[in-house]
């Protein structure tokens, strides 16, 4: 039976690691503090504002990028600034498993078939940033602050007819809160999922992980701000988690 | 030396990172010279069938390899795509032909309503064959997996399934056929166990 993931996602500004609140870099940490034998993937994103990949400044990230990738054997699946396929080589040549899109797959969605096509769906995963206001979940754009043209569960479907392979919701509500994740958004979309899911935003404690990964449309957690801080929270975590969830330990 | 066949498809930087965490010297190439002067290949890969096999005639890698494994004998292992362009054909982005060293074909995951690609860490079903593939890993242990298209088991005799994986359906998770091994999953990505199994493929 496939095991439950639980994913840390690290967020690099300028190849230094932030935390982020509300999609907004909150403030940096070190390396240390991640488990990379208890965790089952990492999600690696750049973060930093408009930054082309053929800018010398993409190199403080690649760097970055090969320090995590040496000392890691397991899944790494990298996004930030990709606008092309040969963008997507160049991250799997430096030690990337699979790559997230974002505003690419926004403003032409065939890219993603296109990519499909070069590099498999399994190595595809696209990142839906959503956020509700005024009774309705919004697709978002430019960092998850400006409103996309797009129908948040039209866009869903668009990117699973283009072959995406998987999933990475975040919600820009509950980004840094603490609160737990956000449960409307995944009721909401949840009859439109046909592919994995890994949701992320908002995780304060186990029970908040515990509650997303007994969805049997959920595939995996992404942990961000509280997993970092102490040594063995991920261990601590799958202990607890184990009783009710299959995972791997 | 073990050389990691570069066909601009694969995290070939990944397993090499492996590789020299188990002391090897490895180079990522698809020089002639370089290939030949190897004491074991790895063909690694994260594509589609269609790129892959396309990529394996751009770069002559076809010719190169049947003389490596078919005549030299030489020791390869395929990983994931690479073992799946060790077959005959493959159905990704239309049918297209593999390099036809192992007789089986490679089809869509019958995944009965589980979500594809198969993405994540699973276990095995190890077959304690003589072979000592999987010396040192157990049951329990899990690999990570990232594929929508699979090999069928299928029970014949001109290879040796060393394990098999059920998602939906079953398929094979790892053969071998004489100096010939594939792997489904990713053993670079699939921490001490995964380690491991490279390991032992370089012993053995």
């Amino acid at each position: 039976m496939l095991a439950k993931r639980i994913i840390t996602t690290l967020m690099l500004n300028n190849g230094i690691l932030f935390r982020s609140k509300k999609f907004f870099p909150d403030y940096r940490y070190t390396l240390n503090f991640i488990d990379m034998w208890s965790v089952d993937e990492v999600i690696l994103l750049d973060i930093t504002r408009n930054l082309d990949f053929e800018s010398e400044k993409k190199n403080i990230f690649f760097s970055e990028m090969k320090k995590i990738s040496q000392n890691s054997y397991i899944p790494l699946t990298v996004g930030g600034g990709i606008r092309k396929l040969n963008d997507i080589e160049k991250l799997l040549k430096n030690g990337a498993d699979k790559i997230i899109l974002n505003t690419i797959s926004i403003n032409n969605p065939n890219f993603i078939n296109e990519a499909a096509k070069e590099f498999g769906s399994q190595c595809i995963v696209i990142s839906v940033d959503a956020k509700f206001k005024n009774d309705k979940f919004y697709l978002m754009e430019k960092y998850g602050q400006n409103k996309s043209n797009y129908e948040l569960i039209d866009y869903i479907k668009i990117i699973q007819e283009n072959n995406a392979g998987e999933i990475f919701l975040q919600s820009v509500n509950c980004d840094g809160s603490l609160l737990g994740y956000d449960l409307d958004l995944l009721e909401a979309i949840k009859e439109y999922i046909n592919i994995p899911l890994i949701i992320s935003c908002g995780a304060g404690n186990w029970s908040h992980v515990k509650d997303v990964l007994e969805k049997d449309y959920v595939s995996a957690a992404s942990l961000t701000n509280i997993f970092h801080f102490t040594e063995k929270s991920i261990k601590n975590l799958k202990q607890n988690l184990k009783k009710t969830i299959y995972i791997r330990e | 030396m073990i050389c990691i066949i570069d066909y601009e498809l694969g995290n070939t930087v990944s397993v090499q990172n492996a590789v020299r965490k188990l002391g090897y010297d490895c180079k990522i190439s698809r020089d002639e010279n370089i290939i030949s002067n190897s004491d074991a290949i790895i063909l690694p890969g994260v594509g589609s069938f269609e790129k892959g096999t396309n990529n394996l005639k751009k770069y002559n890698l076809v010719n190169i390899l049947n003389n490596e494994v078919i005549i030299k004998k030489k020791k390869i292992l395929g990983i994931c795509l690479g073992f799946q362009l060790m077959c005959n054909k493959g159905e990704e982005f239309g049918t297209n032909k593999g390099l036809s060293w192992l007789n089986l074909n490679v089809t869509k995951i019958k995944s009965n309503n589980l979500r594809l690609p198969h993405v994540g860490w699973n276990k095995l079903k190890i077959y304690r064959n003589d072979i000592n593939f999987f010396k040192g890993v157990s049951d329990r242990d899990m690999f990570y997996f990232n594929h929508t298209y699979c090999i069928q088991s299928r029970n014949i005799s001109d290879f040796i399934t060393l394990a098999e994986c059920e998602y939906g359906e079953n398929f094979i998770a790892a053969l071998k056929m004489n100096n010939i091994y594939g792997i489904q999953p990713h053993p670079e990505k699939s921490q001490n166990q995964g380690l491991q199994v490279l390991k032992n493929f370089f012993e053995n």
